[in-house]
């Protein structure tokens, strides 16, 4: 897809910073920071795993989130069935067969946007993790608000006011939708300029994953 | 012979029906299946329905209690939804505590009671900061063939448009309630939530959608249940998730959108006919 | 994923070298990693580096009733959790022997030496009163979780706030932090542990990493490793032992555990020291309305190439200097020292490149293999 540079200016994401390696164990890891929101994600695998939960075609994947402070609840389920089905559309993992994958998931500081955040610090886990991979992604939120304007990169206090919030997941490849999630109401129309905009505003987030990697790795560049 | 053969081949015997239009049980792409609705079937519950979508049979059962409402909102009442996946609805699902799949699902549900706003929590309220309704609304799947959503949510408002509650008085010196469960007040709903599931399907480098798929085309379609579900409420849309399976083209989107709206409004046809039906026959009684 | 096993070669190297005097790292027996404490951006939670150890701890309150024995007290209660993150080994929300011992020996540590003053956090008495709960949460396990975590624990519960409370007759009011400054919790003395690897029943390491740990605890084939083990001593900042836990071996070296003591009193007392001048720091930063985040932690400082593995053994006579003089005269050179691990270590990368060096001259180089060959 084109676009142009004055558009681009226009689609302003919140700052983005990242680091790979950040833990020593794992096998791929990262931390990932966008606007005031801070997340942590390990990655192990292909591991060996018990016998009842192998699968003869592909590798099992399990996702865990967890919170920050207080008890497990049902909203983590959730979260981690929306990055365990986006990780698996991306991974190749019949590759992988009779092993596990464990994708882990820390919460260091959450500002709004926790689980789009979570989303692309686990794609550049599994980048760093060098798992094989059909192609990355990369998670962009907007909100429409009071007057119903679509906003890109919402702050905390324009995601509490919104009328809804629309997260998306594209594929590096076509820019097709791989997973999304909404909250509120709106309309047909709102809901297809949003999907655009944000389809637009991804470019940001895989120029920002290119220019990551090149940092760590001399042979790209 | 064809059981055989959809053992054997499995991508193929689904991709040789695709391929000709039709899907393996019959029905053309964008084709729900029957939906059989019946309310207040449960007599103990305060207000009920069974739905059936195809073989997809959900019960869901309204069960009212009196609580003080929380410090923070001293002017709101509560909404509980529960969906319960018990083993004996599909061969996956293993008896213990709730599995991931049937907490993903309670947490979809009450997401879109929650944005759809169908029940205002203002209007549970009794007297502010000392008394409000809890709504219990217990959702149990007895047999689970797909678009499990789709269920939950035609069950969870159609008993909730029968629910009417009790009047209450309370006195606030003796702090005594007085429950009069003979005259009641209908719960007022305020819109109309109905959801559509899909499948989306990955066919000869192409992607089709298919409308209230089976369990069997959820599971050929890779992903944990569904693949999009789109939500919609009288004009506006309340909830579009989709994860997992192929990606979703403009153009799936779109078939997926319109097909979602047209079955909206022949499922809230099913429902307000049910509930007419339901009223007449109480009244001859 | 099962158990990580080490194998005899390992379990005997480390024993030889730590016998000979040497450690793995290059640390004296005495030296502990370096230590990091980051806070976040709401009280309470902050990450506790030790070298590769990393521990996340987050205090959070609410209001309950009180324990009808203690009707005046408010509740302290800490939660530990090792997720897969930790490590590959252990599995999610599995109790594991190391959580139940590392939630107990930290509830020995600050619930039972009652350095927090549950009185004050009562509100009204029988009915309301704060519970205070610490979530440790262990996210690289490189052996020393114990003392990791128990840092950990005493930064967020000192540089946690509570927000503040008015009672008008029956009712409480809570305020918001917008609303009223919110009141730190008070503590009496601020309790450390420090963990020591027993070697041989008298060696004594302070801070062991995952591998110097698992060997002392383990056996080897041949020998039947009976003089190894774990200490732990929590100490205060008064120098006052607020807990011992012995793993492993029975010590009949008295003078050992004299010795542990007295090298963890002044290591306890730095670290106090530095969790204190830490938090009024950030407090004063807080006043300015600096805003502190853990995206702070994030640092391009120490990157290394995606191809090639880090290697965690430093030599002992090695130097960083060394290079950054080569690297000024050579080009090709600087590319590869851009790429230096985080543990200032020599990767392969920079060994082959120095070979090639040191044909023009740099004798120093092939010393230094010729040193890590003996090693």
């Amino acid at each position: 897809m084109d676009v142009d540079e004055s558009q681009l200016k226009d689609f302003k994401l919140k700052p983005m910073k990242c680091e790979f390696n950040v833990l020593s164990k794992s096998d791929g890891s990262a931390i990932l920071s966008q606007g005031e929101t801070v997340v942590i994600v390990s990655v192990n695998g292909p591991l060996d795993i018990k016998m009842q939960s192998q699968s003869i075609e592909k590798a099992t994947l399990e996702v865990l989130c967890c919170s920050k402070g207080g008890k497990p609840c049902v909203a983590d389920r959730y979260k981690e069935n929306i990055i365990k089905q986006t990780c698996d559309a991306a991974l190749l993992s019949n590759q992988y067969p009779r092993t596990g994958i464990t994708i882990t998931v820390q919460e260091l500081e959450d500002c709004g946007g926790l689980l789009p955040c979570s989303l692309n610090c686990a794609c550049l886990a599994l980048i760093n993790s060098g798992l094989a991979m059909r192609c990355v992604f990369a998670a962009v939120t907007c909100v429409v608000d009071e007057q119903g304007d679509i906003v890109l990169g919402p702050s905390k206090e324009q995601l509490d006011t919104a009328r809804a919030v629309l997260n998306f997941v594209f594929d590096s490849r076509d820019k097709s939708l791989m997973t999304g999630f909404t909250e509120g109401s709106f309309s047909e129309d709102t809901y297809k300029e949003a999907m655009e905009r944000c389809r637009v505003a991804s470019d940001l987030v895989f120029a920002f994953y290119r220019d990551i990697v090149k940092q760590y790795s001399k042979i790209i560049a | 012979m064809a059981d055989v053969y959809k053992l054997i081949h499995p991508v193929k015997f689904c991709n040789d029906y695709l391929s000709r239009n039709i899907r393996p049980d019959g029905r053309s792409f964008k084709q729900p299946r029957s939906i059989k609705i019946n309310v207040d079937s449960i007599k103990t519950a305060e207000a009920s329905a069974v739905v059936k979508c195809g073989n997809t049979a959900v019960v869901c059962g309204i069960q009212l209690e009196l609580s003080p409402p929380k410090a923070e909102e001293p002017n709101v009442g509560f909404l509980v939804t529960n969906v319960e996946l018990p083993a004996l609805c599909s061969s996956k699902l293993k008896p213990g505590p709730p599995s991931d799949q049937a907490q993903v699902v309670n947490n979809i549900v009450s997401d879109i009671v929650l944005n759809s706003k169908c029940v205002d929590l203002k209007d549970l309220c009794i007297v502010p900061d000392k008394l409000a309704w809890v709504l219990y609304c217990d959702i149990v799947c007895v047999d689970n063939d797909g678009s499990l959503v789709d269920g939950c949510i035609i069950a969870l408002m159609a008993s909730l448009k029968t629910l009417s509650l009790p009047k209450v008085s309370y006195d606030a010196e003796t702090e005594e309630i007085k429950v009069d469960p003979k005259s009641r007040t209908k719960l007022e709903i305020h819109s109309f939530p109905i959801v559509t599931s899909f499948v989306v399907y990955r066919l000869n480098q192409s992607n089709i959608i298919l409308a209230d798929p089976t369990a069997y085309e959820e599971d050929i379609c890779g992903g944990s249940g569904t693949n999009l579900i789109v939500c919609y409420n009288k004009g506006l849309f309340c909830g579009t998730q989709k994860f997992g399976g192929s990606n979703l083209s403009k153009d799936c989107q779109d078939d997926a959108l319109k097909t979602a709206k047209e079955r909206a409004n022949i499922v809230e046809n099913i429902i307000d006919v049910c509930i007419r039906n339901h009223k007449n026959s109480s009244i001859n009684e | 994923m099962r158990d990580l096993f080490l194998s005899n070669c390992e379990k005997n190297f480390i024993q030889k070298i730590v016998s000979e005097g040497h450690r793995l790292d290059g640390r004296n027996y005495n030296e502990s990693r370096k230590l990091n404490i980051t806070f976040g951006s709401d009280y309470g939670s902050c990450i506790v580096t030790l070298g590769e150890t990393k521990v996340l701890a987050q205090v959070t309150c609410e209001v309950v009733q009180p324990k009808q024995i203690r009707p005046n007290e408010g509740i302290l209660y800490i939660n530990v959790e090792i997720s897969p993150m930790a490590a590959p080994q252990f599995e999610a929300n599995r109790q594991t022997d190391l959580l139940v011992y590392m939630n107990r020996l930290l509830e020995k540590c600050y619930k039972d030496s009652k350095c927090i003053d549950l009185e004050s956090l009562c509100i009204v008495v029988e009915e309301k009163v704060w519970s205070i709960r610490v979530d440790v949460k262990v996210i690289n396990h490189d052996g020393n979780l114990v003392e990791c975590a128990s840092i950990a624990t005493l930064s967020s519960l000192a540089h946690f706030k509570r927000p503040d409370i008015t009672r008008s007759g029956d009712s409480v009011i809570i305020h918001t932090l917008s609303e009223k400054d919110p009141i730190p919790t008070v503590l009496f003395h601020y309790p450390v542990c420090s963990t020591f690897a027993i070697y041989n029943s008298d060696i004594l390491l302070s801070d062991p990493n995952f591998l110097e740990e698992s060997v002392c605890t383990s056996s080897t084939e041949e020998e039947s490793n009976i003089n190894g083990g774990l200490l732990v001593v929590g100490m205060n900042q008064y120098k006052e032992v607020c807990l011992l836990d012995l793993t492993g071996a029975a010590i009949y070296n008295t003078n050992i555990v004299h010795k542990a003591i007295m090298n963890a009193a002044d290591k306890c007392k730095d670290i106090v020291d530095l969790v204190k001048k830490l938090i009024a720091s950030d407090d004063n930063l807080r006043q300015k309305r600096v805003k502190i985040n853990f995206s702070d932690i994030i640092t391009t400082e120490h990157k290394m190439s995606l191809c090639k593995k880090d290697l965690n053994i430093k030599l002992k006579n090695y130097n960083v200097d060394n290079i950054t003089k080569i690297d000024d005269s050579d080009e090709e050179m600087e590319k590869n020292c851009m790429e230096i691990s985080k543990y200032d270590v020599v990767s392969a990368a920079i060994q082959h490149t120095a070979e090639m060096f040191s044909k023009k001259g740099g004798s120093k180089w092939i010393e230094i293999s010729s040193d890590s060959d003996e090693d």
